[in-house]
Parts: C-alpha cells; sequence; structure tokens
C-alpha cells in the first residue's frame, strides 16, 4: 500500500515540476493550442480531399495522434528535464528501482495525453459539427486508453537514448512524424506500401486509429477486443524493452561520460 | 562594400553552423520527405494538376517554411541561450545585418529543402513535375525568396522581443500550413480566417508558384499575386524596421536582451 501510495506521489510530483515552472500561458500555446492547430489543419484537409467522407472517423484519429505530444515529447522530457538541471545522475543513482521510477513518470503523461487527446476529440465534434453516441465514446476511452500507453512504452525507450545520444529533439521528432505517417490516421491504411503497413503493425497508434475508424465509419466493433490486446501487448513489449534499455544506456552512459550532454 | 562582406560571411558561417546541428539536419533532409509523403497518400491519384499544386508545392513550401521559421526565429533564442546575443547586438556590423545573414541562410537552406521535395515526389512517387513556364518560375520563386526572408525578418524580431519564442515558434507552425492554404485553397477556409490569410505573405507566396506552374496561365491572377507580394513586402520592411528600432531601444533601456 506504501509502495502504490509511493508511486502515485512520484509520478503526480514528476509531473508538476516538469510543468510548475511554466507560465500557465506557455502550457496553453504548447499543450493546448498547438495540437488543437494540428488536429484543425489535418481534419481540414481531410475533409477537403475526401468532401467530408468519413470525416468523423479521420477527425478522432487526428484527436488520438495529438497523444504523441506527451507519449513522446513528455515521457522524453522527463529525462531531457533532468539531465538539463543537472540531477540526472542523482536520479541514475538511486538505489530505487528504475524502472518503476520510470513508469511512475510516465503515468502522468498517459492521463495528460488521453486528456489531450479528449479535448481534440470534443474540439472537433464543435468545429466540424459531428455526433458520437455514448456507447462510441467509452469505447473510444478504452482504446485510447491502451493506444496512448503503447504509445508512451516506445516514447520511453527513445527517451532512454537520451542517456547517451545529445541529439534528443532529433529523435522525438522522428518518431511523432513516423507515428503520423504510418498510423493512416489521415489516409487509408491500403494507400501505403506493404512495407510500410507492415512499419506500422509494430508501431502503436495504428489499431487504435484502425479501431476509432471503424467504430465511428462503420459502426463496425468486430476487430476491438483482438486488436485492443494487440495493442495492450505491444505496448507491454515497449515497456519490457525499455526497461533493458534503460539498463544499456545507463552502462552506455558510465562507460562514454555522455550522461550530462546536452 | 565592408556590409556586404559582413553579410556574406555571415551567411556562410550560419549556413555551416545550422546544419551542424542534429534537428537542423532533420528539418532539412527529413522533414521535407515525411510531410510529402502524408501529402501523397491523403490526395492519392488525383489530377496531376492537383498533385503538383498541393503535394509538390504544398509539402515543399512547408519544408522552406520551416526551415525559415524554426531556424530564424530560434535563431535568435540561441544565441540568446549562448549568451552571444549581446555580443552580436553591440558588436561593430550592425544587429540587423547580422540577423539578415542568418535569415538568408536559413532561406537558401530552405530552397535545397524544397527542391530535395521535387526530386523525392519526383522519383519516388513518379509525379510530373512540368513547368510550362521555367523562366517566370524563376523569377516568381525569387519574388517569394525575397518576401518570405522579409516575413521572416519580422518574425524574428518579434522573437527577439518575447520571451516565449520556443512556445511561439512551436505554436506558429499548424496555424500557418492551415490559414495561407499551403495544401489546399484558402477559399475553402470561412471567410474571416481567409481575412487573416490574406495579410500574411506566404499565402500570396504559394499561390503565385501555383499561378505560374498552371498549365493554363492566367495573366491577371499572376499581377494580383505579384502586386500583393509587393505591397506586403513594403508593408513587413515598414513594421520590421519599426520593430528593429523599439528593440533596440527596449535593449538599451531594460538592458533585458540576454535574459533568458
Amino acid at each position: 500500500m506504501e509502495a502504490t501510495g509511493r508511486f502515485i506521489r512520484h509520478s503526480f510530483l514528476s509531473y508538476k515540476a516538469l510543468f510548475g515552472w511554466l507560465d500557465p500561458k506557455v502550457y496553453l500555446f504548447v499543450m493546448v493550442l498547438s495540437p488543437l492547430s494540428q488536429l484543425i489543419f489535418f481534419s481540414t484537409l481531410v475533409n477537403y480531399v475526401y468532401k467530408g467522407e468519413n470525416l468523423s472517423g479521420y477527425v478522432a484519429a487526428n484527436a488520438l495522434l495529438l497523444c504523441v505530444l506527451n507519449s513522446v515529447f513528455g515521457i522524453m522530457s522527463v529525462i531531457t528535464s533532468d539531465r538539463r538541471t543537472g540531477t540526472l545522475h542523482l536520479v541514475m543513482c538511486t538505489p530505487t528501482n528504475k524502472f518503476s521510477l520510470f513508469l511512475s513518470r510516465s503515468i502522468a503523461h498517459v492521463l495528460n495525453g488521453l486528456f489531450t487527446a479528449i479535448l481534440g476529440l470534443l474540439f472537433g465534434i464543435l468545429l466540424f459539427d459531428l455526433s458520437i453516441t455514448l456507447k462510441e465514446s467509452l469505447i473510444l476511452l478504452l482504446i485510447w486508453l491502451c493506444s496512448i500507453f503503447s504509445a508512451c512504452g516506445l516514447g520511453l525507450i527513445v527517451a532512454s537514448f537520451c542517456l547517451w545520444s545529445p541529439s534528443m529533439h532529433l529523435w522525438s521528432n522522428m518518431l511523432a512524424s513516423l507515428l503520423l505517417l504510418v498510423s493512416g490516421a489521415n489516409y487509408p491504411i491500403a494507400r501505403m506500401p506493404d512495407w510500410l503497413q507492415l512499419v506500422g503493425q509494430f508501431t502503436p497508434l495504428t489499431r487504435g486509429v484502425q479501431l476509432t475508424k471503424d467504430i465511428l465509419n462503420e459502426g463496425n466493433y468486430s476487430n476491438v477486443l483482438f486488436l485492443l490486446g494487440e495493442e495492450l501487448l505491444l505496448g507491454c513489449i515497449f515497456f519490457a524493452i525499455s526497461l533493458s534499455l534503460l539498463k544499456f544506456a545507463e552502462y552506455q552512459s558510465r562507460l562514454k561520460g555522455t550522461m550530462e550532454l546536452d | 562594400m565592408k556590409i556586404a562582406k559582413s553579410l556574406h560571411h555571415t551567411m556562410l558561417v550560419h549556413m555551416k553552423l545550422s546544419i551542424a546541428r542534429p534537428m537542423f539536419k532533420y528539418i532539412i533532409w527529413i522533414m521535407p520527405l515525411f510531410f510529402s509523403t502524408i501529402a501523397i497518400f491523403v490526395y492519392g491519384t488525383d489530377s496531376e494538376q492537383t498533385l503538383l499544386h498541393y503535394v509538390v508545392l504544398g509539402s515543399g513550401f512547408m519544408a522552406l517554411w520551416s526551415s525559415i521559421v524554426f531556424s530564424s526565429a530560434s535563431d535568435v533564442n540561441r544565441e540568446r541561450y549562448y549568451g552571444t546575443l549581446e555580443i552580436l547586438f553591440i558588436s561593430p556590423v550592425p544587429f540587423a545585418i547580422t540577423l539578415i545573414g542568418k535569415i538568408l541562410a536559413n532561406t537558401v537552406w530552405g530552397l535545397i529543402s524544397l527542391i530535395l521535395t521535387f526530386i523525392y515526389l519526383k522519383i519516388v512517387f513518379q509525379i510530373e513535375i512540368v513547368l510550362y513556364h521555367p523562366w517566370l518560375f524563376g523569377l516568381a520563386l525569387l519574388l517569394v525568396l525575397l518576401t518570405l526572408s522579409v516575413f521572416a525578418f519580422f518574425l524574428a524580431l518579434g522573437f527577439t522581443l518575447s520571451r516565449q519564442a520556443e512556445a511561439l515558434m512551436n505554436f506558429i507552425e499548424y496555424p500557418i500550413y492551415l490559414v495561407c492554404g499551403f495544401m489546399f485553397p484558402i477559399t475553402y477556409l470561412p471567410e474571416w480566417v481567409q481575412g487573416v490569410s490574406y495579410i500574411l505573405p506566404p499565402t500570396w507566396a504559394i499561390q503565385l508558384l501555383r499561378d505560374v506552374t498552371a498549365q493554363n496561365l492566367s495573366f491577371q491572377s499572376v499581377v494580383l499575386s505579384c502586386t500583393a507580394i509587393l505591397l506586403l513586402t513594403i508593408v513587413y520592411v515598414i513594421i520590421g524596421i519599426y520593430c528593429y528600432r523599439l528593440m533596440d531601444k527596449k535593449a538599451r533601456i531594460s538592458g533585458k536582451l540576454g535574459v533568458y
């Protein structure tokens, strides 16, 4: 019980430390207006090109993609912010279990990612005059939670590069662009070449996007359990890989002395 | 002559410094490929003219714009972070010249990125890129680069005055793509948004490139876009000079130029 309390407290404190110093204006720009502008851009684009066909699915899929801000950039900043403030070596040398430590720090970003995606969806509903039933909303909530969890797992893998690579903006932007490309949020997945579709099978959000489009455009719920299971499994695998990578990256950073590089 | 030499030197040094940064390499070499791939998947097998105007020119222009906005704007912030902004500001070479040199360097990289996008779409996706009026396209491109550079100067000064430069810089990326109609015509947007579009140089810049690449060239449309670009360039030069003087005055009075 005490361990659970500590886990939750750590998650909250880490998140608070990350954004606590920020001016509310900056938070508004970065965490609210910026993702919403991305949603409006892509939704307007698909609305123009597809002449409004299947718009609900595309708007909702783009809303889900907004979680990238947390699952990639947010998770990355969990480590980079410590490096910037010079506390990373203290964090890395504590006797605490690193996996539990980084998992607890990721939880707040999973929830924040879900919040951003919901905010995006509500905004999209208002802007494009869409309607979504309560049943659809509840199932989407569950799907999105699993997808964002999975995306945060991959985000943590990339964040572990931070211990030996100084080019974190490069890695995080590359991953964000890759997720936008292979998830198929803005086009039917069949438009991508086979090899790119295959890449999509190994990245998070692809299944979440597919389920979102299936449910909202076709009312098709038949794949929910299967794809949701896959997405959840993928997320667990990503978190497991990130644990090994964190250990390896920690070793590399000690060897090369790159832990404090920025 | 000395000014021209400083400008040239700043430009060369800045080009080398910029491309040494991994993130800038991503903006120039990789990001355009992602955007153009997304654009081609969205538009699918639309008509050749549509693909040229909204996929090739749209994504190419996004590359050019990203290079200008992410670099010119953040360069000032970066100098501030390094603690070199005050040194540049009080050096014998006017700060405006240093800034223009940096913007020109970024514009050259942006142009390279635009060309890379064209080549990528031509080779990988076999898109027909036919320039019916190559000389006109060349001249239009020069005018476009001029107006974007002037707009970048205005933005860079705005970001010099603001301490929230990074947040603002990240925020304006998608709104500009949207409002200026990089990937779809601005007539598709609500009328009040179009009002904003018309006072932004990138809107007319991409419109001009679309005009000169159209199979049936409309002389009237080209003249309208050129006139709008020239007028807006003059307006932004005047605003830029005003902002420069304001920044100069503010920096000397408050002494907070380098405060991060």
